[in-house]
């Protein structure tokens, strides 16, 4: 056996140096894209990071649940959205269907301006920041955190027909102000 | 999947990968491939856009020291817990270790208040003499324990050398103003404190006295004072006789 050096530090158990090891791999394969989705879900730096540390400190005392390492991101954005929605009351989705705006707003999206030539990218940034959550979070959702509208509606107790008129209107919204205007859709139901 | 289909999937999922959505937009010669173009450029757009928040530096590393942090804070609250239940627990036992120990010193039946009243139960015909013994009869009762009587007990109207449990002793019963007083004085076991005791209907003391131990039983406390200085004399009277000549 060889001995111990006076200066190293004492033996810790594999069992939580492999649990510890873990949380190392899932805290730095992930916390990016967790700051990112809670900076777009809060827009703010600091609650962002807050976010972030509260996500991973409750993952760290549930790790022991998490049995798919696959499913690790869905699994910390759902416990960074309830984290989320425990400071801030969560208004009702508005789940008005949107039958009647459906032709017009598809007409808009075919005759549009090219995405790539309307609006800088800061403006855009900001559009985002301004949808109203219940726009901006499916669309979140979806594009940074890659759920399917099924997954989102799971997530958010909602019917994914639900959820698809909810990203329809978050892209739609975002076409239209980077185009700078007013849709049929919008001035038929009062959309912001 | 028709047009209106084809657009209101776009509009909701644009990077859908279902086979009849991408037929479609291979197929329809109606605008929708165009569509399908213009709806990437604007996601790519939205896309760039949401990752293009650069998260502070050390990010990992600061939530890495934040939860060693917190669960060596962890650690040590449950360390306190742990060690705070240890101490209570600890302190529960011992507490009924004292009470039963006491207990078993009170009630137990290796006391020596329970051998001296087992002893009595045996013997309960001393306490009907009333004739006085005298020196002559008591000397050797004495002399058989290797005690040498310094002063014969006035009063004493029984004297035996007994057994009380597993101890030598001398039975004297004295009549103080009327009432029989047992007094055992046990040779050679030595108590350290004195103590009163009520105990199957008897009152009683227990004493250390010399080398050994005088335990009083009767059936009130009365004369208990009177029987003590007697035993004493005769007992340690020869010792203290001794000491005051010197």
């Amino acid at each position: 056996m060889t001995p111990r050096k006076p200066d190293a530090p004492a033996p810790v158990s594999s069992s939580v140096t492999a649990r510890q090891r873990q949380f190392d791999v899932l805290v730095r394969a992930h916390a990016n894209d967790l700051y990112r989705f809670a900076y777009w879900l809060c827009g703010e730096d600091a609650r962002a990071q807050d976010l972030v540390q509260e996500t991973l400190l409750r993952a760290w005392r549930a790790l022991d649940s998490l049995r798919d390492g696959a499913a690790a991101k869905p699994w910390l954005l759902t416990i960074l959205r309830r984290e989320h929605a425990r400071g801030y009351e969560r208004k009702t989705f508005d789940l008005t269907p949107i039958d009647d705006g459906w032709h017009e707003s598809i007409a808009d999206e075919a005759a549009g301006i090219d995405p790539e030539q309307a609006g800088s990218d800061a403006q855009l940034r900001e559009m985002i920041l301004k949808l109203e959550p219940k726009y901006r979070e499916p669309l979140l959702m979806q594009v940074l955190g890659g759920f399917s509208c099924e997954e989102i509606a799971a997530e958010l107790g909602v019917k994914p027909g639900a959820v698809m008129t909810q990203l329809f209107r978050a892209r739609h919204k975002l076409r239209t102000l980077l185009e700078g205007g007013t849709t049929h859709a919008e001035a038929r139901h009062g959309m912001p | 999947m028709e047009c209106l289909e084809f657009r209101r999937r776009l509009a909701a999922e644009p990077r859908s990968r279902d086979p009849d959505f991408l037929a479609h937009r291979d197929s329809c010669r109606a605008g929708c491939t165009e569509s399908w173009w213009r709806a990437q450029r604007l996601e790519r757009r939205i896309e760039g856009v949401l990752e293009s928040i650069d998260p502070p530096s050390n990010l990992a590393e600061k939530i890495l020291l934040a939860q060693a942090t917190a669960t060596r804070a962890e650690a040590r609250a449950r360390l306190r817990r742990r060690v705070g239940m240890a101490l209570a627990a600890s302190l529960v036992i011992a507490l009924v270790a004292f009470g039963y120990a006491w207990n078993l010193r009170e009630t137990g039946a290796n006391s020596l208040a329970a051998m001296a009243i087992a002893h009595m139960n045996s013997e309960a015909y001393s306490l009907t003499m009333t004739r006085p013994i005298d020196d002559q009869e008591l000397q050797p009762v004495f002399a058989k324990l290797g005690l040498s009587l310094a002063s014969a007990p006035s009063r004493t109207v029984f004297a035996a050398d007994c057994m009380v449990g597993p101890y030598r002793a001398v039975h004297l019963v004295l009549r103080e103003n009327g009432r029989p007083v047992t007094a055992l004085y046990l040779v050679g076991h030595r108590i350290a404190a004195a103590r009163d005791f009520v105990r199957s209907g008897w009152h009683g003391r227990e004493m250390p006295m010399g080398d050994g131990t005088l335990v009083l039983l009767g059936n009130g406390t009365q004369g208990f004072t009177a029987a003590e200085r007697a035993v004493a004399e005769a007992v340690l009277g020869s010792a203290r006789r001794a000491l005051t000549e010197s």
